[in-house]
């Protein structure tokens, strides 16, 4: 029976992608995209995680993990496995799974749903699940100190380098996704402004008025949220109103780093928390709903599957398919930073060793179906309609009417006014250029969601999800500001002990500012990037969280190894050579292409020579060339990161395979569980 | 500081609360009561406000992981 259920599902799978293999031409569904994803999911989650558990990891159901052992009723706690699935999920799944399928739609659906789907199956999950056992077989260690204890305290080092760099870039550019979305429109500026008094008054609540009733001030939290984003269309259509929340992209920048570093120095309980609270509702009760709809609309996707972009002449970024597509796509397919949240709080929940299949495994097979309905609802809309939105203003000729002849060049009919219109629909004055992802998103969102619920409520809807979106990134910039904050006060304390007091009002306030002046700087650059910012930021994300997944690998790989798995090490060490093939690749086009649109050295020529001869002003010329100077010396740091790291694991693995090293890792002692029976 | 008698079972109600608190990570009092009655029958608990500090700042306090 359980077999027949099995072949069943695997036929189903199958079938769906013979569909999506035959298709030619015609528009295809949403369903088949979906099927295909699911049946693979589940295939692979039956056989694959179950291999990697007994097999590789040899997972134990009798071995009493950290949560049973040093239970303290706090950060220790036996977790239910559904429970902790779900927490796991809300921590893992951020703006990252959204935005990245967005921009690679501009390649078509077909090269982001392969890599989504078998990338997870065969790497994303693989990480988070190995990495996930190592720190629960180490009371809940974090990746730094695992990298410190089983390879060397040098590539502890660099590893915690790594973080802190990447860190920096990942806040610049979802602070780039906000302000895109953001800039020039009343509404938005307004609902999302309205978020930060509604979480400090919640803040408040749960610390003062009625301490620890978390639940009911979130509760209260979202209704006030609701009400924010109604009254902001009557602020959008005031006409005192809109102009005192019409800003620019560069205020809005400002504004986002002035909030950065008030919300990491406040204390936690006052805005963070209760932040947290409310995006991580707002996040899980959104994607359900995303997943409703999108199963109950069954969008036909207009984007073909394959589009004349796949030679690198994209509008949205620069760069051919391979390595670009899996380097827009990291979080979805597989993304680094999970090796953070998965060697974080979840090891110190894990009831019994037999669930951390299904929270490290399965809650990464979550974030990829995240990813696939993020995909759905960016290939749904009418592709012309797609790359206004997306393409910089500059590649669109700046007005609606230019819009539309460059994007009949590029091969897709839109007329003026269906971009007009579609402004219009979302209570929005343009959506020209809007680049960074989240605002094609929302209008995707938008499109399916009036689909259920009829096409009145579309500007609402559309507005609900710039607001969803921009509150779980704001969450991050403040804990993101936050943990880099620490990272560097932990480094500055090895010059003067003091500045590392994490207490000590001086040292936080410097350290703060220096973390936001970082990531402020980026986020500067691209803003005022006349190619939009995206361009040059995005990839320099995803390759830096690619490199944050390879240094994962290896510690994963090590672990193996060290655990006399050997024969097993490939189960890590074939995503490992492909993240190593795809980032160096993208690395090495990035800074010395040919290409200005793609080679950061070669934008340094261009824009030198257009200085020369009068074409850009020399002083925003000299910005410019050191900026694109400074990315290129970045994108060499991480490559150059990930080979030293890669050289120093190799020399540990060889040591243990030929003999001269004993197989040993820094597991904790067996004991015997109590659930055991 | 306080003694606290052991807390009564859980309603279906106070069950579904304690989901979304545990899922949404936020501090769960019931559990820590029921957690310090089974394993440290007769020691002084925190009171609710004091709990609800110490969680939020040792989960927040060193900067909460998260991903993009």
């Amino acid at each position: 029976m359980n077999r027949l259920l099995w072949l069943l599902v695997s036929l189903v799978g199958a079938a769906a992608w013979g569909v999506i293999a035959l298709h030619r031409g015609e528009t295809i569904n949403a369903a088949w995209l979906v099927l295909a994803a699911v049946g693979t999911y589940l295939v692979g989650y039956r056989f694959y995680s179950r291999f990697l558990a007994d097999r590789v990891l040899g997972i134990d159901p009798r071995r009493a993990t950290p949560a049973e052992r040093l239970n303290n009723g706090r950060d220790f706690v036996p977790t239910g496995r559904w429970v902790l699935f779900g927490h796991h999920f809300a921590a893992i799944a951020g703006a990252g799974p959204l935005v990245g399928p967005v921009l690679a739609a501009q390649f078509g659906w077909l090269p982001g749903t392969i890599w989504i789907v078998f990338g997870v199956v065969l790497g994303g999950a693989v990480q988070d699940f190995v990495i996930l056992f190592g720190s629960m077989r180490r009371n809940g260690k974090s990746l730094g100190q695992m990298a410190k204890e089983e390879i060397g305290p040098i590539t502890g080092m660099i590893a915690m380098l790594a973080i802190l760099a990447i860190m920096i870039i990942l806040l610049a550019v979802l602070a780039l996704v906000v302000t895109n979305a953001m800039k020039d429109s009343p509404w938005g500026v307004f609902s999302i402004l309205c978020t930060v008094p509604i979480a400090i008054g919640m803040g408040i609540w749960m610390k003062v008025i009625r301490p620890g009733k978390t639940v009911e001030a979130t509760v209260a939290g979202i209704v006030l949220l609701v009400l924010a984003l109604v009254a902001g269309r009557y602020v959008a259509q005031s006409p005192t109103l809109a102009p005192l929340f019409t800003k620019g992209g560069v205020a809005i920048a400002w504004g986002l780093m002035i909030y950065g570093f008030i919300a990491s120095v406040l204390p936690v309980w006052l805005l963070l928390a209760p932040r947290d609270y409310l995006s991580t509702f707002m996040k899980v009760g959104t994607v359900v709903l995303l997943a409703i709809g999108i199963l109950v609309v069954l969008p036909p996707l207009r984007m073909p599957a394959l589009t004349q972009f796949i030679d690198g002449s994209g509008p949205v970024f620069a760069g051919k398919l391979f390595p670009f597509a899996f380097i827009t796509i990291a979080c979805g397919a597989i993304s680094g930073f999970h090796a953070l949240v998965s060697s974080g709080t979840t090891p110190k929940m894990i009831r019994r060793e037999s669930d951390a299949r299904l929270i490290g495994y399965g809650g990464m097979l979550t974030e990829s179906f995240v990813a696939i309905m993020a995909l759905c609802a960016a290939t749904a809309l009418d592709p012309g309609l797609y790359f206004s939105i997306n393409a910089p203003l500059a590649a669109l000729g700046g007005t609606v009417e230019n819009a539309a002849l460059h994007i009949r060049d590029w091969g897709f009919v839109v007329t003026p006014d269906q971009i007009r219109g579609l402004a219009q629909s979302v209570g929005e004055s343009t959506l020209l250029g809007r680049v960074g992802g989240a605002p094609s998103l929302a209008v995707g969102m938008a499109s399916i969601f009036s689909g259920v619920f009829g096409q009145h409520l579309m500007s609402l809807w559309y507005h609900f999800a710039i607001m969803f979106e921009a509150l779980f990134i704001l969450t991050t910039l403040d804990a993101g500001t936050r943990v880099g904050r620490f990272m560097l006060q932990e480094l500055l304390g090895h010059l003067y002990a003091p500045l590392g007091r994490t207490s000590w009002y001086p040292s936080v306030i410097l350290s703060s500012a220096l973390v936001v002046a970082a990531w402020g700087w980026f986020l500067l650059q691209g803003v005022l990037d006349p190619l939009g910012g995206i361009n040059s930021l995005w990839p320099l994300f995803g390759i830096s969280n690619q490199l944050l997944a390879a240094v994962a690998l290896c510690v994963g790989t090590t672990l193996i190894i060290k655990a006399g798995k050997g024969r097993y090490a490939w189960v890590t060490m074939a995503p490992l050579a492909w993240l190593l093939a795809v980032t160096l690749t993208a690395g090495w086009q990035k800074i010395f292409a040919a290409d200005p649109r793609l080679g950061f050295l070669s934008h340094a020529r261009d824009t030198a020579a257009k200085v020369a001869a009068g074409a850009i002003q020399g002083s925003t010329g000299a910005r410019m060339i050191f900026n694109d100077r400074l990315d290129a010396l970045l994108a060499g740091l991480f490559m150059g990161t990930v080979v030293v790291l890669l050289l120093a694991s190799a020399r540990e693995w060889l040591a243990v395979l030929r003999g001269r090293k004993r197989a040993e890792s820094k597991e904790t002692v067996f004991v015997e569980s109590v659930y055991a029976s | 500081m306080r003694v606290e008698p052991a807390p009564a079972p859980l309603g279906y109600w106070s069950r579904a609360l304690a989901v979304l608190r545990q899922v949404s990570g936020m501090p769960d009092y019931q559990r820590y009561l029921a957690h310090m009655a089974e394993r440290h029958g007769g020691c002084p608990v925190l009171s609710e406000r004091e709990f609800f500090d110490q969680y939020v700042n040792a989960r927040y306090g060193n900067g909460a992981s998260r991903c993009c």
